[in-house]
Parts: structure tokens; sequence; C-alpha cells
């Protein structure tokens, strides 16, 4: 039972409910430099750091088909790209074993802005009337960036639960 | 650890098939798609309404901590405002009642049912521009209807859930709407002209259109009498029935104006051009195009009025303002110009809005 409790997928839902309902209802109203702030997004980015560049694809893949579901969205548009900014954000692993917290969150901005950028050019490939669909990415993916950033102090050790990672101790060899 | 390991590169792979396969599922229409929707939206509103209760009182004193000034001097300004267009909406008033008698007589009167919701989500991505509200199938709302503020139109239903709907904004890239724009005739001869202040404020965003629109009687030529007589009438449309001889028409000053029967025709014609009305996203403004311009119906201004057209298939009734001309491009093609319209509702601060249960004729059983 204990085993079966603490399987990430369970921990992920309730979580990305919250998360999605955080963003609905609270940074749906708040636009600095009239942009959304994307927290789901941030939560995927985040995924990546303590469980790896597949963990948080997968993370960031379930949080999106969640996003989509529930804005409306065509169903996988924001999977693939939370699945994107969980991976690349997850990358961190590849250059440090146990990463600093700056380079933490710069990975998780690197993740974040990717991810919304990928966003457009998902849209660019379904949309019926064609052309560039993303009109002011250099406003929006500077704030997407820091706040990416600034969520992912919180952020990383949520997922990290979410993910049932143990944090990495490391010994000093004896003798 | 690699950058390609071989278990990396199968879970991006599996990632991408798997949203590429979701995406083409859920374009195509799928019920069970539509089913998991269904499902995660009876989920999620429980959240969401606990996320909007807590979330209010910050929301507000967050506003009222960094907008404080501009609050206040916008609420001096719309006093002024409001001041001003006082005695237009008396003169407004009057008009819309002569504008509803005359509809009733015509039997072009429209009046649909509408839902009234609250906004309980905002847009929530920054390349879609939709928002949540908190009435869905259960108070009869079906996808496609028409979504009006006290202003003009919003936008469209795009889901629709027991309890919930998703609106889709006319900034979304994916909103296109048929839609007339009044144009200004030349005046010749002993035709005559009569504005109404486009301020003018009537009780819904319903049926506004024509309050604000010019209408132009064209100059007429008399065969029996040397008196030309002009009867400004706000709302027939150019294919509608004709005012019949012998008839009282009120006109906006008050007076009425009595035809004669010696008068042979009267050609009265609202002024308009049709075309499409999209959204370029929340950065640009919508745009008007397909709008050919023809010299016979005059040219179109800044500042003119656009609303929807209506018609069998469209799916907002006609009339609903949707805003006004504030930049016409020149396009040196056969497309016609470009008309940037500014919208009427303020989608940034959105609240209450109204939910027309109108469906096109096209789409009524029978």
């Amino acid at each position: 039972m204990e085993t079966f409790l603490r399987r990430p997928i369970l921990r992920i839902i309730p979580v990305g409910l919250i998360a999605l309902a955080i963003q609905v209802s609270w940074f749906g109203a708040l636009h600095p430099f009239d942009t959304v702030i994307q927290i789901v997004l941030a939560l995927a980015a985040a995924s990546g750091v303590p469980g790896g560049a597949e963990r948080g694809a997968w993370m960031g893949f379930v949080l999106g088909i969640m996003f989509d579901l529930g804005t409306g969205a065509p169903l996988g548009q924001h999977g693939l790209a939370f699945g994107l900014a969980g991976f690349t954000a997850g990358l961190v692993n590849v250059v440090a074993v146990d990463p600093h917290w700056w380079l933490s969150m710069f990975f998780v901005a690197l993740g974040g802005t990717l991810g919304e950028f990928s966003i457009p050019v998902i849209m660019t490939f379904m949309s019926n009337g064609g052309g560039w669909q993303g009109e002011g990415l250099a406003q929006i993916l500077p704030v997407v960036a820091v706040t990416c950033a600034a969520l992912s102090v919180p952020f990383i050790p949520l997922s990290r639960w979410c993910l049932a990672v143990r944090k990495k101790k490391w010994k000093v060899p004896a003798g | 650890m690699p950058v390609y390991s071989v278990n990396r590169r199968r879970a991006i792979i599996l990632l991408v098939l798997t949203s590429v396969l979701l995406l083409t599922l859920d374009i195509r229409g799928n019920p069970v798609v539509d089913r998991a929707r269904t499902a995660f939206s009876w989920v999620l509103s429980p959240f969401v309404t606990a996320g909007e209760v807590i979330s209010t009182p910050i929301k507000n004193a967050w506003h009222g901590a960094t907008n404080y000034q501009a609050v206040q001097r916008e609420n001096e300004e719309l006093r002024e405002q409001i001041a001003q267009q006082r005695g237009d909406q008396l003169a407004a008033r009057a008009i819309y009642s002569d504008y509803q008698e005359l509809l009733t007589l015509n039997g072009l009167i429209a009046n649909y049912p509408r839902v009234t919701a609250r906004v309980v989500g905002d847009r929530s991505s920054n390349f879609r521009q939709t928002v949540d509200i908190d009435r869905g199938a259960d108070d009869g709302i079906g996808v496609g209807m028409a979504v009006i503020s006290s202003a003009g139109l919003v936008g469209k239903i795009t889901e629709v859930y027991g309890s919930r709907s998703v609106v889709l904004l006319v900034t979304d890239r994916d909103y296109t709407i048929e839609c007339k724009v009044s144009g200004s005739a030349p005046t010749a001869g002993s035709g005559s002209t009569t504005n109404v202040p486009t301020q003018a404020t009537a009780p819904s965003g319903e049926n506004r259109a024509d309050l604000s629109t010019t209408t132009t009687a064209a100059p007429t030529t008399t065969t029996t009498t040397p008196t030309t007589t002009t009867t400004p009438i706000f709302g027939v449309p150019a294919q509608g029935p004709q005012v019949s001889p012998n008839t009282t028409i009120p006109t906006a000053t008050g007076t009425t104006t009595t035809t004669t029967s010696t008068t042979t025709t009267i050609a009265v014609a609202v002024e308009r051009e049709t075309g499409g009305c999209e959204g370029r996203g929340a950065r640009a403004l919508p745009v008007m195009k397909f709008v050919t311009e023809n010299p016979q119906f005059g040219s179109i201004d800044n500042g003119d009025v656009v609303a929807t057209a209506g018609g069998s298939k469209s799916l907002a009734p006609p009339d609903i303002i949707i805003g006004e001309v504030i930049n016409k491009i020149e396009r040196a093609s056969s497309a016609g110009p470009l008309l940037e319209i500014e919208l009427a509702a303020d989608l940034d601060h959105l609240s209450l809005i109204q939910v027309v249960l109108y469906r096109p004729t096209s789409e009524v059983p029978g």
C-alpha cells in the first residue's frame, strides 16, 4: 500500500491540479509586462532538475496534458512543450552531478523558455490560417525565464517529492 | 551521463509521437477526448473555485497597491465622461426607442435570451486568448454561442461543460466572424446625413450597431411633385422592407416627418460593407478583411462602427457592436483595405459577461 501511494503519478496529479487552479485563478489576472506567468510550465521545467531529463520530460508531459485538458487547448500541444521544458532542464545533470542552485535555476529558466517558445511553433504547424503565431515572444520569453528561475526555488523540492526522488547525499570517504 | 543515451532518445521519441497522436485525434474530433475534457473539468472545477475565492482579495490588494493612482485618475476621467454622456444618453434613449418601434413595425425585432455569467479564470496562456466562465450546458449554453459584455462582443464559446465554459476571445487568432462596417456615403443633392454619437449608451451590447451607423437616404428624384422628402431611418437593412408612403416616422429630434403620397420612390439604405473580422493575438488589434470598398457606398473612415453581420450561418446574431475602425491599411491587391478595429469591450477587465443563446437558422432543426 505504501509503495502504491508513493507512485509519482499519484503525487503529480493532485499537485498539477493545484498548480493549474492557481494558474487559472491567480496568475491569469496578473500580467506583468503583459505576459502571463506560467507556473505549470515552471513546475514542469523544475521537475527535470531532481528527476533528470527522462523523468522531467514525462512529468512535463503529464502536466502539459492536464493543462490542455483544463484550458481547452488542443490536447498534446502543451504536453509536448512542457515535456520539452522538463527534458531541457534535466540536462543540468549532464553538466554537473550535484548542480549548484544557480545552475539549476539557469537550466529551469532555459527549459521554461524553450517550452514557451515551442508553443507558438506547434501552433504555427497546426494553425488553419498559417503564418507565425508567436508575436511578442521577445517580450514574453524574458518574463517567462525570470519567473521560471524564481519559481524553481520552491518547485525543485516540490517536484522532487512528486517524483519520489531522494536528495543526493555525499559521504566523505573514510580514511 | 551522455546527452544522447538510448533511453533518453527513446523517451523523447515516444513523447513526441504521443503528443502528435493526441493532437491529431483532438483536431479531427474524438468523443473520447471530449469525455476526458469533461471529466477533467469536473475534477478541476472545485480547485479553480477555491483558488478564485482565496485569490480574489489578494488580487484586489495587489491591484489596489499597484494601480491606485491610475485607478484614481481613471475614476476622475470617467466621472467627466459620464457627465458629458448623460445628455447623449437621453438623446440616444429616445432614438433607441424609435428604432425599436421601427423594427417592430417592420417585423425585424430580435431579442435573444441571454445567460449572465461570471469570469472565473482569466487567460492562462500567452498565445491563446481564452477565459473561463461559471455557466455551462446546465444553463443552455452551447458551443459557438456569442459572448458579449455591456460594451460589445467579447468572443464565442468553444468548450462547454456542465457548469463551466471556455470563451475564445475576439483577439484570439482562431477567432473569425462575419461583420459589417457602416460607411459614410457621399452626400449629394438633397440627401441628408444624420449622425448619432458613437458613445451612445444603450441597454445592452446587442442591437446597438444601427444606433451609431451613419444612415443616408439617397437623393430621390420625384416625378410628380417638386418636393423631395428625405427620411433617416435607423437599422433597416438595405434589402429590408421599404418604408411605405403615408407613414409617419419619428425622427431623431423628436419631430415627425410625414411622407407624401406624391413621392414616387424613397430609396432608404443603411450604408455598409461586410467582411470577416479576425483576431491577431493579444498584442495586435483585430482586423476586418475582405472589404470591397465600393464607391457607391462611400468610403470607410476611422471611427466607423463595426458590428456583427448575422446571417443564416453566422454564429452571432446581427448588430452586436464589435468596435470601431481606428486604422485603415490600404492594400494594393484586390483584397481590399485592412481595417484595424479597436474593440468596444475591455477584454483585460472582464467580470460579468452574457452568453447570447442564439443558434444560426442553418443549425436550428426543422
